[in-house]
């Protein structure tokens, strides 16, 4: 039984003015990532230790870094690897988290009841502390940068899928449903699920936005991307030894993370905004 | 209230638990073997042998929780693989840095950030209002990392106010503190600021008028005496995650806190640290946490300890 | 006729406020009239919508901005124009002179103030005391409201209390500082009969002993009839007839206020259906031009559409606002 329209919730985004800049950069960042092999002007690996850490000018226009390699083909292949290590990591947390979360809170019992402490013990670390936990024990890289995130969504996932199935099961139609005899699991399926999505939604564009900023950080913690890997956080991390003499080697890949980022947090801000019935006066 | 407190502790019981197993299995889930990587890569299996034997890794693994967990209880984390000393004298020292670190962030994070949600509340829907908003998308949206290193080279390179490292001065605080207070600041201005706007609405705030109150003082009395309720709690929330979180700033920095310290012992394979230290962390987040509950009996007269 | 005593209390003429919304410009209040002598006990009746509430927050300055708007007209209280009256003489006399009690008195108390504070904290506004004087003065009020072992009741929270001890702790907040005016805004609504009956006795009791003049709104009839003097009855943001109570019931003039008495289910009457007034309230976003009552009149005629009628006095102290009061007497 959906209690919230579809075209009344894409009428109210639209209106919102932040959130559509905000899902607009995120098209474009998505875009210019999908066609960073065309569009950028150099090769992000190719070295050329004749022109290292050159200021910026036409020919390179966010300049070069220690090995002169081209900045900007740089920070436009790490978006790749940005959206798609966030992506992959949040998708994961989204999955395992709403389903837990959705099985716990309909079951009760138990299973709610150590879900219900597992996820407080992860919640119980401060998130940075988790990932780096995390990391210690699977090792530095790719994969661990994905796990560890995946770990660090998930509980945010269970809690709001949990919350939902809690109140959800003790409305009416449920016990109508179950009387004439759905299954449980049609039950969750075809009426709490879709109760889920649009605060699910939310939850998602809130946590790309933080996960960008763990991935990012492990990164340049060296615990993420490995060199030569054009990884926001690790460029940045690179860049440090040379602020003095050529900031830009820093600069540039902070500005990229936190255009992105807020972008991510201006749609999910104007989404939340669109859900929440009192209208904003 | 002294029960209370007892009580909440014991309820923390299996979650203080699970901190330590959390802990413990950081070691146990390093792919290889963990007494040849701690050993070294070019150690002979004599010596592999040997540390297995005195890290105990030959035991069976609840033996081995236990020992871990009697352990902790005495206080006695084990000792640094890379220098030998006991942990706890490595890991105590940093820690209190950090929790200098935090304690200067909060407190300048919630100056600024409840004054801005208050004045955003008090000139809703203006320019105020919209700036506000504005600054604080960015405020959560900044890695700190970056912007840490962009305070490095606007205050330390170029104006040479504070300095870029270490920690010394009083002086060596506030760069950092700073770095790592905008985040916090600007989630409690949008929290102060939607609970202002909320309490705002409520009838009591009319009978303050029709009582004839100044604007001023109800906005401050009777306003944010109700808002800052769930503030602090977030504020509480807060400081956890500062905590933890300190770790790219401390990076930058230079600051010897223990973030810096886990993450170097990561680098280093130095395991017991690295437990000791995400206990550490967690154990007093979950403290913080404890605190704020008990702050929220004490802030709102509703709500009674049981 | 009589001569007319001395100057009213309260004298509203015209008065015009309107909200903004998404939707439309919202006429709350299109034109009100009334007077109040004082120590006079006088009733304000009228559906949801009518704008009793909003009379009531206009006359105390309380309509919120940026939507609210008093687009027009006079609030003469003792001889001043409230309406001209700068911010911070207003708010002098908000509490001291004029006070009002609104309808949940949960709500309208601050929970995390010790009741004794948001009664001295009045008290302190308006008048150079010490804290003292103040609490002593607190206490002398909650006495007279009939609020048991005073002195303890100070330090307690709010949600301590039951809800017709809450409301006299609004009652003796907003008598505090004896003011010469009370709006009482729907003060029973949210309370049990019982305590119901209590809260009106003792409005009369302080109207009594104080002299405060009191405007009571409701949109409750027996209420109105229990302890008022005089009636106004408001119609979709109008005044459309007011009287001496008795009169009034005795032989209400206006088509609307003949519904609604006619509507008063009585003991004692064999009826399958509860009487009601057909049509519905108008829109006050497009309210109907001329008398706003006419399209649910049964005596409509065509001036009815065009022109909005005036008061005319058709007995002594009852007066009313239709085209076709001659048919009706």
């Amino acid at each position: 039984m959906r209690t919230r329209s579809f075209p009344n919730l894409w009428r109210r985004l639209c209106r919102n003015r932040l959130a559509v800049t905000g899902l607009v950069i995120i098209l474009l960042v998505i875009l210019s990532s999908l066609l960073a092999p065309w569009i950028a002007p150099f090769d992000p690996f190719k070295q050329d230790l004749s022109l290292t850490v050159k200021p910026m000018d036409r020919v390179h226009w966010f300049g070069t870094d220690q090995l002169g390699r081209d900045i900007l083909s740089r920070v436009l292949f790490g978006s790749r690897i940005t959206l798609t290590i966030s992506f992959i990591s949040v998708c994961i947390g989204m999955a395992l988290g709403s389903v837990t979360g959705l099985l716990a809170g309909y079951y009760g019992g138990r299973i709610d009841g150590v879900i219900v402490w597992m996820t407080d013990l992860a919640l119980a670390f401060p998130g940075m502390l988790l990932a780096i936990a995390v990391i210690a024990s699977v090792g530095p890289g790719m994969e661990g940068i994905i796990i560890a995130a995946a770990v660090y969504s998930t509980p945010q996932f269970i809690r709001l899928a949990r919350g939902i199935a809690l109140l959800e099961k003790r409305k009416e139609y449920v016990a109508a449903a179950s009387c004439i005899g759905e299954t449980d699991f049609s039950i969750l399926f075809r009426y709490v699920l879709p109760n889920c999505l649009a605060p699910l939604a939310v939850l998602f564009t809130l946590q790309m936005a933080n996960i960008i900023l763990i991935a990012s950080g492990l990164s340049f913690l060296g615990l993420g991307a490995q060199p030569p890997s054009p990884e926001w956080g690790a460029m940045l991390s690179q860049g440090r030894t040379y602020l003095q003499i050529a900031p830009h080697l820093s600069i540039f890949p902070g500005i990229a993370i936190m255009i992105v980022v807020l972008s991510f947090n201006l749609f999910g801000d104007g989404f939340r905004d669109a859900l929440d019935p009192r209208m904003r006066v | 209230m002294g029960a209370y407190i007892f009580r909440r502790l014991l309820m923390l019981l299996p979650l203080m638990i699970g901190i330590t197993l959390v802990s413990f299995l950081i070691l146990q889930s390093v792919p290889g073997d963990p007494a040849r990587i701690i050993a070294g890569m070019d150690a002979d299996e004599e010596m592999v042998q040997r540390v297995r034997h005195q890290l105990g890794l030959d035991r069976s693994i609840p033996i081995q929780y236990l020992n871990f967990l009697v352990n902790v209880v005495r206080g006695d984390f084990g000792q640094s693989i890379r220098t030998g000393h006991p942990v706890v004298k490595e890991v105590w020292p940093r820690f209190l840095n950090s929790v200098r670190l935090a304690i200067a962030s909060i407190l300048i994070a919630f100056l600024f950030g409840v004054t801005a949600g208050v004045i955003a509340a008090w000139r809703h829907n203006g320019p105020v209002d919209y700036g506000v908003m504005l600054l604080t998308l960015l405020g959560i949206s900044t890695p700190t990392f970056w912007s840490g290193l962009l305070l490095i080279l606007i205050f330390s390179i170029s104006l040479g106010l504070f300095p870029s490292g270490g920690a010394q001065t009083w002086r060596h605080l506030i760069l950092p503190a700073v770095t790592m207070a905008a985040p916090s600041a600007a989630i409690m201005a949008r929290m102060t600021r939607s609970s202002m706007l909320e309490v705002l609405r409520e009838d009591y705030i009319k009978t303050a008028w029709a009582k004839g109150q100044t604007e001023f003082r109800i906005f401050i009395n009777h306003a944010l005496r109700n808002a800052l309720i769930p503030t602090v709690t977030v504020a509480g929330l807060q400081f956890g995650y500062l905590l933890g979180g300190a770790v790219l700033v401390e990076t930058i920095f230079n600051w010897p806190g223990l973030g810096w310290l886990i993450v170097n012992a990561i680098f280093s394979r130095d395991y017991p640290v690295v437990q000791a230290g995400v206990m550490i962390f967690a154990f007093c987040f979950v403290l913080v946490n404890l605190f704020v509950d008990i702050l929220y009996t004490l802030l709102d007269p509703r709500v009674s300890y049981q | 006729m009589k001569q007319a005593s001395p100057p009213p209390l309260l004298k509203v003429s015209d008065l015009r406020v309107s909200f903004r919304t998404e939707t439309g410009i919202l006429r709350a209040l299109d034109g009100v009239d009334l007077q109040l002598s004082q120590g006079e006990i006088a009733g304000l009746v009228g559906e949801t919508g009518s704008g009793k509430s909003v009379t009531g927050n206009a006359i105390m300055g309380l309509i919120p901005k940026p939507a609210g708007h008093v687009d027009g007209g006079e609030i003469l209280f003792e001889g001043e124009d409230l309406l001209k009256l700068s911010r911070e003489a207003l708010r002098r006399i908000r509490g001291r002179k004029i006070s009002i009690i609104f309808q949940d008195p949960f709500t309208s108390l601050n929970p995390v103030h010790r009741v004794g504070d948001q009664i001295t904290e009045v008290i302190k506004l308006h008048q150079p005391v010490t804290r003292k004087e103040a609490t002593s003065q607190a206490c002398q009020i909650m006495e007279m409201v009939g609020i048991p072992e005073a002195p303890l009741r100070l330090r307690d929270f709010p949600h301590q209390l039951s809800g017709g001890m809450r409301q006299r702790i609004m009652i003796s907040m907003s008598l505090a500082c004896r003011p010469r005016l009370l709006i009482a805004d729907e003060p029973t609504t949210s309370l049990d009969v019982t305590i119901q009956a209590q809260v009106l006795d003792l409005m009369v009791d302080m109207n009594r002993k104080i002299g405060v003049t009191i405007l009571l709104i409701s949109h409750d009839l027996g209420v109105i009839s229990e302890i008022c003097q005089k009636v106004f009855v408001m119609y979709a943001g109008r005044v459309i007839e007011w009287a001496d109570t008795k009169r009034f019931f005795e032989n209400p003039l206006h088509p609307y206020s003949q519904g609604l008495i006619a509507c008063l289910p009585r003991i004692g009457d064999r009826q399958s259906r509860l009487k009601t007034i057909p049509g519905i309230v108008p829109d006050l976003r497009d309210t109907p031009t001329g008398c706003h009552f006419h399209p649910r009149c049964s005596l409509k005629v065509g001036i009815c559409q065009s022109k909005r009628p005036l008061f005319e006095e058709i007995e002594p102290l009852h007066w009313v606002a239709c085209h076709r009061w001659k048919e009706i007497v």
